[in-house]
C-alpha cells in the first residue's frame, strides 16, 4: 500500500507536470521566505532607528535646556523630575558605543560635539533601591531601556546624561509563523498546479494525436490552438501526418495499381493454359501463375487493407471465433477454438474476420495447427492465436512485420507464401485500431494476438 | 417455358473489353454445349439483348463505355430475369456485397479458375431452370423473431445492431429454416446437399443445437427452432424481408 503510494508520487514526479509542479512549489516558496526575510531584515532597521531618534530627540531637548537654565535642569535632573533623563549614573563605563546613534547625534551637535553613546543595562540606571516607587501591578512590566549619552555642547561644556524611554516591544518574526508557511506553500502548490496542467494540456494533446497516428493511418487532424508555440507544434504535427499519408497513399496506390494491371494478363494466360496439352510442363506453368496470382492477390490485399472502407460494427467476438474454427475445420484444418471470452467488440468485421483468418493460415501452413482463444483484461480484448510449431528466433521475431519476411518454415525447395501476410495482418488491425504482436510461448510455438478496445 | 428451355442449348453472352480474354471464355464454354454471343462494350451488349433471347450474360464490369454495374441496375429494373454473372478484377471499387445487391446472381474475381466458371455457370442455369420465380432479388435482410438475418454478409444481427457471426455450415441451415418457416423439415433435408468434405457429416443435431445457442444469446430468441419428435425441426417464427 505504502509502496504503491510511493511509487505513483515518483511517476507523478517523472512527468512534466509533476517536476513543473514540484519546481513551482519549492521555488515559489523559497522565494516568498527570501522576500519575507528581507522585509523583517527592513523592519528591523525601521524599529532601530526610531529608537536611536527618540534618543537623538531627548538629548537635543535636554541639551536645549542645558543651555537656557543648566543649574535648574541638573537640579530637577539628579532629583529625577524630569521623566526619561537623568544624570549619568557613576562608574558606568559604555562597553558597546552605538556608531549609529553616535553618527546621528554628531549630524544634530556638530562635528565638534564627540558624542559618545550606548545602551547601557537598565539596571545602572536605575540602582534597585530607586524602584520602591514602583506602582502596583508594574513589576513586571518591562523595564525603559537605557541609554547612556555623552556629548560636548555649542558651550564646550561636556554633558553627559542617562535617557529612557519605555521598551517598545519588538512584534515577534512573522517568516517562520507555520500558518504564514502554509498560506505561502498553499498558494504556490495552487499556482504550479495551475501552470503544470496550462503547459502540460496541449502535451497531451499532441501525445493523443500522435497516438491515434501510430494506430491509424487515418486520424483526424488535431485543431491548432492555444498560445502561439503550441499552435505551431501542432500544424507542424498535422503537417507531417498530411505528409506521412500522402506517402503513404501514394505507395499504396502504386501497388494497387500494379497489381490491378497484373490481373487481366494473368487471366489471358490462365485461360490460354487450357489450350496447352495436359502433363508436366503445363502443372509447372499453372503453379507459377498460382504463385503469381497469390502475390497479385496479396499485394491488392495490402494495399485494400489500408484504407478500409467498411463500416464499424459492434461484433459478438465469440461467435466469430467459433465459426471460424468451424469453417476451418470443414476444410479439414486442425484448427481449435479453446476458450471464450464472453466479449464485444467495436471493429470492421470483415477485416477482423481477415486479420484472423491470416494468422490461423499462417500457423497452419508453418506448425501444422491453430488454437484460438480471446481474453479481456482492463478494458482491452485480446485475440490469441498460437500454434505448436517450432517457434520464431527471438532476433526475428519484430521483423516478422516487414513485408517479404517469410517464417522459419520456409524451406530453399519449397516455397511458402508471399511474405506478405503478416503485413496485411498488421495494417487491417490498424484500419479497426487494434495491434498485432507475436511472441514465442513458454512451452513452444507462437501466440500471435490481436489487441482491440473492448 | 422449363419444357422448351430444356430443348434448347442455354444462350451465354460474354462481355468483355478484353478481346483475348473474350474469345479465350468463349472458347472455353464452348466445350458446354451452350451457344456462345459476344460484345466487346455496352452498345453491342444492347444490341444483341434486343435481338437474340439470352439465358446468361458474363458481364465484366469496367467497359469502355461504361459501367457493368449501372447496367445490371438497369436490367433488374426493366423487369429482365436474365442471369448475371459477373467478373471483375479484385480491388476496383466495387465489392462482393455491392455487386449482389444490384441484382448480379453470382460473382467471380480475375483471374478465375476457369472450371470454376464452368461450374458456377452450371448451378446458375441449373437454379434458373428449376425454380425461377422463388428468387429473393436483392433482398438483403430476412427478420425472424428478434433477429435480423443478413444474406449477403452471411450474418446475424441483433437488435441492437451487434453481429453475431455464423460459420457456413451454421448459414446453410438457417438459411434452410428461413426458406421455409413454420415447416417442418426432417433431418434429411436439412443435410447440406453436396458434402465437400467428410466433416459435413456431424450430425445435424449438433448443429442445430449450436445454431439454437447462438440465437438463444438475446432475448426472445430462444424457441425459435424447435424439435418435432421424431419428424424434424421446425422454425417457430414468421420471416419477413428487407
Amino acid at each position: 500500500m505504502i509502496q504503491r503510494s510511493v511509487q505513483r508520487v515518483r511517476a507523478f514526479f517523472g512527468t512534466m507536470a509533476g517536476q513543473i509542479f514540484l519546481i513551482l512549489t519549492v521555488g515559489m516558496s523559497v522565494a516568498a521566505i527570501i522576500a519575507l526575510l528581507v522585509a523583517e531584515q527592513a523592519r528591523h532597521h525601521d524599529f532601530e532607528r526610531v529608537r536611536r531618534q527618540r534618543v537623538v530627540a531627548s538629548a537635543v531637548d535636554i541639551a536645549a535646556r542645558l543651555r537656557r537654565d543648566p543649574t535648574q535642569v541638573e537640579a530637577m535632573m539628579a532629583a529625577h523630575n524630569i521623566v526619561g533623563a537623568y544624570p549619568e549614573p557613576e562608574g558606568v563605563a559604555i562597553s558597546e558605543p552605538d556608531a549609529d546613534l553616535e553618527a546621528a547625534l554628531k549630524e544634530r551637535f556638530g562635528a565638534r560635539s564627540q558624542p559618545q553613546a550606548g545602551q547601557v543595562p537598565v539596571g545602572l540606571c536605575f540602582p534597585p533601591k530607586e524602584r520602591k516607587d514602583r506602582a502596583a501591578g508594574l513589576i513586571d512590566a518591562p523595564r525603559p531601556d537605557c541609554w547612556v549619552v555623552r556629548f560636548t555642547d555649542n558651550g564646550g561644556q561636556r554633558r553627559a546624561m542617562a535617557l529612557t524611554f519605555p521598551r517598545i516591544a519588538k512584534p515577534p518574526s512573522t517568516v517562520f509563523n507555520p500558518l504564514y508557511l502554509l498560506v505561502i506553500i498553499a498558494a504556490s502548490t495552487g499556482l504550479a498546479i495551475l501552470v503544470a496542467r496550462f503547459v502540460s494540456k496541449p502535451l497531451r494533446r499532441l501525445e493523443r494525436a500522435a497516438e491515434a497516428f501510430s494506430l491509424s493511418l487515418d486520424p483526424e487532424e488535431i485543431p491548432a490552438t492555444g498560445p502561439e508555440e503550441v499552435r505551431a507544434a501542432l500544424s507542424t504535427f498535422n503537417l507531417m501526418q498530411r505528409r506521412a499519408r500522402a506517402g503513404f497513399a501514394e505507395r499504396t496506390q502504386l501497388l494497387a495499381a500494379i497489381s490491378h494491371d497484373l490481373q487481366t494478363p494473368l487471366t489471358r494466360m490462365r485461360l490460354r493454359l487450357e489450350l496447352v496439352e495436359k502433363g508436366e510442363l503445363r502443372d509447372r506453368l499453372l503453379s507459377d501463375l498460382q504463385a503469381m496470382q497469390t502475390l497479385v492477390r496479396e499485394g491488392l490485399d495490402l494495399a485494400s487493407s489500408t484504407e478500409s472502407r467498411e463500416e464499424w460494427s459492434v461484433v459478438d467476438v465469440d461467435s466469430l471465433l467459433a465459426s471460424m474454427a468451424e469453417d476451418a475445420q470443414d476444410l479439414g484444418q486442425p484448427v481449435r477454438f479453446s476458450g471464450g471470452c464472453g466479449g464485444s467488440a467495436r471493429v470492421k468485421p470483415n477485416a477482423l474476420t481477415r486479420c484472423i483468418a491470416n494468422l490461423v493460415d499462417n500457423a497452419v501452413k508453418y506448425a501444422g495447427s491453430a488454437e484460438i482463444t480471446c481474453t479481456r483484461t482492463a478494458g482491452r480484448l485480446l485475440i490469441h492465436v498460437r500454434d505448436h510449431g517450432p517457434g520464431i528466433a527471438t532476433d526475428q521475431i519484430d521483423q516478422m512485420f516487414e513485408p517479404f519476411t517469410r517464417g522459419p518454415g520456409s524451406q530453399p525447395g519449397g516455397r511458402h507464401g508471399t511474405g506478405i501476410g503478416l503485413t496485411i495482418v498488421r495494417s487491417l488491425a490498424m484500419s479497426f485500431e487494434a495491434s498485432v504482436r507475436l511472441r514465442n510461448a513458454e512451452d513452444g510455438g507462437v501466440i500471435a494476438t490481436i489487441d482491440m478496445k473492448e | 417455358m422449363v419444357d422448351s428451355a430444356l430443348a434448347r442449348p442455354a444462350t451465354l453472352l460474354v462481355v468483355d473489353d478484353d478481346a483475348d480474354i473474350r474469345e479465350l471464355v468463349v472458347a472455353q464454354l464452348q466445350q458446354e454445349n451452350y451457344r456462345l454471343l459476344s460484345a466487346s462494350n455496352l452498345i453491342e451488349l444492347r444490341q444483341t439483348l434486343r435481338d437474340e433471347s439470352v439465358d446468361l450474360i458474363v458481364l465484366d464490369l469496367n467497359l469502355p463505355d461504361g459501367d457493368g454495374l449501372s447496367l445490371c441496375r438497369e436490367l433488374r429494373a426493366e423487369g429482365s430475369d436474365v442471369q448475371i454473372m459477373m467478373v471483375t478484377a479484385r480491388g476496383s471499387a466495387i465489392d462482393r456485397v455491392l455487386g449482389l445487391e444490384l441484382g448480379a446472381d453470382d460473382y467471380l474475381t480475375k483471374p478465375f479458375e476457369p472450371r470454376e466458371l464452368l461450374v458456377r455457370i452450371r448451378n446458375l442455369l441449373r437454379r434458373a431452370r428449376s425454380d425461377p420465380p422463388s428468387r429473393g432479388g436483392t433482398m438483403r435482410y430476412a427478420h425472424f423473431g428478434p433477429w435480423r438475418l443478413d444474406l449477403q454478409q452471411r450474418r446475424l444481427v441483433a437488435p441492437d445492431e451487434r453481429l453475431v457471426m455464423l460459420s457456413s455450415a451454421e448459414f446453410r441451415l438457417l438459411s434452410r429454416f428461413i426458406e421455409e418457416p413454420n415447416i417442418v423439415l426432417a433431418r434429411e433435408t436439412l443435410l447440406p446437399e453436396r458434402r465437400a468434405t467428410a466433416a459435413f457429416d456431424r450430425s445435424i443435431d449438433l448443429q442445430v443445437s449450436r445454431l439454437r445457442q447462438k440465437l438463444a444469446a438475446i432475448r426472445g430468441g430462444d424457441e425459435l427452432i424447435l424439435t418435432v419428435r421424431g419428424e424434424g425441426y421446425v422454425l417457430a417464427s414468421g420471416v419477413d424481408y428487407s
